[in-house]
């Protein structure tokens, strides 16, 4: 162990040769939730999900995995069961989106997460009491102690 | 080298005090900026930063431009900060106009004064 001062930064870097560090599926995930985790994963920056974001990105992969059952079920049955009501399926599908929609926010996926935020309208720049002296001495008027505008 | 605050002239110390109010009437917060400022370095310290911070604001001056204020003498150098060329012509206006270099708002004074 060196004996000299410890830097004021640590720097976390990745070493050169060893793979970045990626969240990997807990075991009780079903499989297909199991695959859906591993697909967002490695669609995303390496940096994007730490260890403490597990739990949310695990019902992300839930959710979508229930979205795509009620999604398959729904195409390839009737929307209307033979007594007339609607299928349970698309109140599933429903309360699945809900649910992803709320995730998507929280683990910043999806267009809207990724746009910067929209540029504000910038005041136009404002000179100094020295600029605008500068700026009347260039324009060749006198200086009778007031500069311009004040607006 | 800040001067002994009796060797302040009378508009000097009418500028400075009308600073210091004004500065405290913005908000209690400023208020008691200035309260810690004048417990530890007195009331010409803490007027002194009141007239600093209202010159800054009003000449909306850079980071790096003086206000009149901090120029403590009339020598030009365009490589010091309250010695360039506009600082000190602005401080020479001020000067003529018989106003105090802690004016809070140089421009409106100089106004004033050439309105008069």
């Amino acid at each position: 162990m060196g004996t000299g001062r410890k830097p004021y930064v640590t720097h976390d870097i990745v070493p050169f040769d060893m793979p970045a560090e990626r969240l990997v599926p807990p075991p009780h995930l079903g499989p297909a939730a199991t695959r859906i985790f591993r697909d967002l994963i490695v669609r995303v920056p390496a940096g994007q999900f730490k260890p403490s974001d597990l739990s949310l990105v695990c019902r992300w992969a839930e959710w979508t995995a229930v979205a795509d059952r009620a999604a398959a079920e729904m195409a390839t049955s009737d929307l209307v069961t033979a007594d007339g009501r609607p299928s349970p399926w698309i109140a599933i599908a429903e309360r699945a989106s809900k649910q992803l929609v709320a995730l998507s926010l929280r683990l910043r996926l999806g267009p809207q997460s990724r746009a910067s935020k929209a540029p504000k309208t910038e005041a136009p720049g404002q000179q100094s009491y020295y600029e605008r002296m500068a700026a009347e001495e260039d324009d060749g008027e006198a200086g009778d102690g007031v500069v311009g505008d004040r607006s | 080298m800040v001067k002994p605050e009796t060797e302040l002239s009378a508009i000097d110390r009418d500028a400075l005090q009308r600073c210091y109010d004004a500065v405290r009437a913005q908000g209690p917060e400023q208020a008691a900026h200035l309260d810690h400022i004048e417990r530890i370095s007195g009331w010409r310290m803490a007027a002194e930063s009141a007239s600093f911070g209202l010159q800054c604001k009003s000449l909306k001056l850079r980071p790096w431009e003086c206000p009149p204020s901090c120029t403590k003498d009339d020598e030009v150098d365009v490589t010091i900060w309250g010695h360039k060329p506009k600082e000190i012509e602005l401080r020479r206006r001020l000067q003529a106009a018989g106003l105090s270099l802690f004016e809070g708002d140089p421009e409106a004074a100089l106004a004033d004064t050439s309105a008069a």
